[in-house]
């Protein structure tokens, strides 16, 4: 079971998140700014009344934005806080079809900090992210 | 570890905890045997404990103890400092093994000095026999408190947390469930459910945040020992006092009181209080007094610790500072010694001349004040040389629900602590002034500048070019205040705040967010926060500032004039309060008749006055606009000299009813015009909202053109309708009927004298007639 991932898309690209770290995968309606947030904070939403920081991914990787009026978004938790990671889309929820490997060579700054591994499933190579690297307060603001 | 092993550590360490305040009690009173009792239930109880485990040394241990305190309770054995000293060892050691139990070890270590310095002189030990039976029956006596207390089950704190907040979204979705029936309009026999719901959920709620909160007295509880342990390794003598007074704090609170606390009572101990031989020398008793005590006003706590030791020395301190480059010697000079004794709160300053073990932890008084701060509490210190210092900390009950204002800024709700807001003022009001410094804005207020910061320009957003719809002003802990600009004031609200992810804590703007009724999350703003961040209050600006204020408090009489130069050249002086603007118009707007005088500026034709005085200038006229409130008059002046304060009463005037006195300004005696007579001689007659209605004559030319004016000019309004008519006015012979029933009739003839048909009439243009009807019909209404 823990070698399920989520298929999403950031920036066009493939990536995967293990499964059981993803609490949900919701639709995101209204988002409150915050002012004076980092580039890649979007705001903040209510999840059934839970509080969640939304992050957009797009804009930690590259530049532009991937917040639409309604966007697919990741829910998970890190250091006892939730957050939305906004995706481009979400795909699929699929097994591996092999052990994670390391990904050859090296990344450019930004997908090199968010990349764990390189992992096979049937839809192709994806790119196995983990999203703690960019959350918290260890991270230092990426934009 | 087992769950009933776990269980007997968590016990005992509490007891242990609520026994401490009992031993020091018990020592200074050692007939006090409610004290007694207490110890000797704990030490009971330890060893009953031990049967079910295997702890054979603290058994021993506890046994010993307890038969030391059985044979005093029996009355065979006086109370004395040894027996206490032996008492706390080994309440000491039990804490001891306690952790080593927890901690899975082995106990280590030989009690059996410990337990035979328990023992009293040998002739005591014989007495085995009363012993005994004494403590079957002190044994039944101690088991009734402990059954008529409250049954208690212990909890972790993180489920508590679960519960709690459940609870608040339970709250958040009824209310959710409130907006829909509001909305859809639900069936009315879901009402009394409904209603069922809302009060359960409002006793849990309560219920709830009770469960959250702790006696004060878990704070308190470990003070003696402390003091007591401090005190003998300063040879001093303090007496405490303690008085909770019931008060019960969020236990998260009281875990980060805890520091802040115990370090002021190490400083009143370590500095405040003299030796016994210093005392004496003053004049004192020998044993030093420490209180400490907790009260509740409202959501704050306030917790005094006072000691009646040698003070703060504000000129020490002050040297210091000096010495240590926190103040300079001019600032100094401007403060007072409660200024001066505040100055422990600055970073980098310690008086302690030497650093002991006492208070030389590298830790200081700023620490604690930021750290006091930060929970949304402050810290003030009150001292008199030789006599004592008072250090006061004020608290919120809780952290998690806070009293908030909610307001608007860029299209979204933002919450600010109640605590902070010391005064809402609507963004127009003319009690607002608004000034650009450099690239700081200021805004006066009831004689006070106090530095202004739109919301906008506080979160870094685009500022906005217009005038705020409400502001906010804010005072911090520390007394210092600033204004903040918002679009719109919502609603005051409690709201349940959650704390927010680090990426938003660490733009230092937000305290946390919240979720309103609708479930929308909205921040909560950290004020302190943001004054930082923008530079909004800095200590030193701010004493000088409050200095000033100070001055024009004191001086109630203070007034401020305008000096001006009339077209006759004369000095004169306007009341500031009356002036609006001062405007500058060409002389072509003014028109000067023998009654009368009016000077049109922005397409409205204003009163003017001081024309009389001497010439116009050919061109430009400085004109001074004048308002009581309600109506506008305009004063022409050749020139404006300056705006001066007064602070001595006006020398009466004699025989000028324009003049309301002289005032005296840099030696020269002023003329201050009286704005009272300058409004009853010039302002022009409002037409008051509730002034009669007349109802005209349709259909006549004249009645439109020659009579309205006539009307309305008198103070009377002019109406179309029957209904709402006060007064009618008909032309002889044209009766159409309507005007039958209307209060008041005044018939109007063509013909200047006789009235035809014998009817009470007057004449068309006989204008005093008319207006004396009219004013008849009035006073008649009056009745």
């Amino acid at each position: 079971m823990s070698d399920l991932v989520v298929l999403a898309t950031i920036a066009g690209r493939q990536v995967a998140v293990a499964a059981a770290e993803v609490q949900a995968v919701v639709d995101l309606e209204a988002i409150v700014p915050v002012p004076g947030a980092p580039r890649h904070v979007a705001g903040i939403t209510a999840l059934r009344s839970r509080p969640l920081t939304v992050i957009d991914m797009q804009t930690v990787v590259a530049s532009g934005s991937c917040v639409r009026d309604e966007c697919r978004a990741l829910v998970v938790e890190h250091q006892g806080h939730g957050y939305a990671l906004i995706v481009d889309e979400v795909a699929d929820v699929v097994p591996l079809t092999g052990e994670p490997k390391p990904v050859p060579g090296k990344l450019s700054s930004t997908w090199q900090t968010l990349a764990s591994a390189l992992v096979e499933t049937d839809s192709g190579p994806a790119l196995l992210i983990d999203f703690r690297t960019i959350l918290g307060a260890n991270h230092e603001q990426a934009a | 570890m087992d769950d009933l092993l776990a269980e007997f550590v968590a016990e005992t360490r509490e007891m242990l905890q609520a026994s401490e305040g009992e031993l020091v009690a018990w020592e200074a009173d050692p007939a006090d045997r409610a004290r007694l009792d207490t110890i000797f239930r704990f030490v009971h109880t330890v060893k009953g404990n031990c049967g079910f485990f295997d702890f054979p040394q603290l058994e021993a241990l506890s046994h010993a103890a307890e038969s030391a305190l059985a044979e005093v309770r029996a009355g065979h054995r006086e109370t004395d400092a040894t027996l206490v000293t032996a008492v706390l060892s080994v309440i000491d050691r039990i804490s001891e093994m306690v952790d080593a139990i927890e901690a899975g070890e082995p106990i280590t270590g030989d009690d059996a000095k410990l337990i035979a310095s328990l023992e009293a002189d040998p002739g005591d030990l014989g007495e085995v026999a009363p012993h005994s039976s004494h403590k079957q029956r002190e044994d039944k006596q101690g088991a009734t408190p402990a059954t008529a207390a409250q049954r208690t089950i212990r909890l972790p704190v993180e489920l508590l947390d679960r519960v709690m907040s459940g609870v608040s979204d339970l709250v958040l979705a009824r209310n959710d469930l409130a907006r829909r029936f509001r909305e859809h309009g639900a069936p009315a026999e879901l009402d009394n459910p409904f209603e069922r719901l809302s009060a359960i959920l409002g006793d849990v709620r309560e219920a709830v945040s009770r469960m959250r909160m702790q006696r004060i007295e878990h704070l308190f509880n470990a003070i003696p020992r402390m003091v007591r342990d401090l005190s003998a390794d300063l040879d001093k003598q303090v007496m405490v006092e303690i008085d909770g007074n019931g008060v019960e704090l969020d236990r998260e609170m009281i875990e980060l009181v805890r520091d802040p606390l115990t370090h002021i009572i190490r400083n009143a101990i370590g500095h405040g209080i003299e030796t016994p031989a210093q005392r004496r020398a003053a004049g004192k008793r020998e044993i030093g007094l420490l209180s400490v005590a907790a009260s509740q006003s409202g959501n704050r706590i306030t917790i005094r610790i006072s000691d009646d030791g040698r003070g703060l020395d504000a000129d020490r301190i002050a040297s210091k500072a000096i010495a240590a480059g926190l103040v300079t010697s001019s600032e100094l000079a401007a403060m007072d010694s409660d200024e001066r004794t505040d100055l422990i709160f600055e970073p980098g300053l310690s008086t302690a001349d030497k650093v002991d073990a006492i208070s030389g932890r590298g830790v200081g008084l700023d620490v604690v004040r930021a750290n006091v701060e930060r929970l949304g509490g402050s810290i003030q210190v009150a001292s008199e040389v030789g006599a004592g210092t008072v250090f006061t900390l004020v608290l919120p009950l809780t952290l998690s629900i806070i009293g908030s204002l909610t307001v608007t800024a860029a299209g979204q709700s933002f919450a600010i602590p109640r605590a902070y807001v010391d005064e809402i003022v609507h963004g127009s009001s003319a009690a607002l002034e608004f000034a650009t410094i450099g690239d700081a804005s200021v805004v006066t207020f009831r004689g006070e500048r106090i530095r202004y910061v739109s919301i906008r320009d506080a979160l870094g957003l685009e500022p906005d070019a217009e005038r705020p719809g409400g502001v906010v002003m804010l005072r911090l802990v520390t007394g210092q205040r600033f204004a903040l600009g918002v679009e719109r004031v919502l609603d005051h609200e409690e709201l349940v705040i959650k704390p927010v992810s680090p990426e938003i804590a660490g733009c230092g703007l937000y305290a946390g967010l919240t979720l309103l009724e609708d479930g929308q999350p909205i921040l909560l703003l950290d004020i302190q926060g943001i004054a930082a961040a923008r530079k909004l209050v800095d200590a030193s600006v701010e004493r000088g500032a409050r200095e000033t204020d100070d001055d024009r408090t004191d001086a109630s009489w203070d007034r401020k004039l305008m000096l001006f130069h009339t077209l006759g050249g004369l000095e004169r002086a306007m009341p500031m309060e009356l002036v609006r603007r001062i405007d500058t118009v060409d002389a072509s707007a003014i028109s000067i008749e023998a009654e009368r005088a009016t000077v049109v500026m922005d397409d409205t034709i204003f009163a003017l006055t001081g024309h009389e005085t001497g010439p116009l200038p050919a061109r430009n006229v400085r004109l001074l606009r004048l308002s009581d409130g309600t109506s506008t008059i305009v004063h022409a002046v050749s020139a404006i000299a300056d705006a001066v304060d007064i602070t001595e009463p006006l020398k009466p005037a004699i025989d000028d009813p324009s003049i309301e006195g002289l005032a005296l300004v840099d030696g020269r005696s002023v003329p201050v015009i009286d704005g009272h007579w300058l409004f009853a001689a010039h302002a022009p007659d409002a037409t008051p909202a509730d002034a009669p209605r007349c109802r005209l004559p349709d259909d006549s030319d004249w009645a439109r053109t020659i009579l309205a004016p006539l009307v309305r000019a008198a103070g009377y309004r002019v109406t179309q309708s029957h209904e709402d008519a006060d007064i009618v006015f008909v032309l002889a012979g044209e009766d159409d009927g309507h005007a039958r029933g209307a209060p008041n009739i005044i018939t109007l003839r063509d013909q200047r004298l006789g009235a035809p048909h014998g009817e009470e009439s007057i004449y068309r243009y006989d204008r005093n007639a008319i207006l004396g009807a009219l004013s008849r019909a009035r006073a008649g209404e009056a009745r």
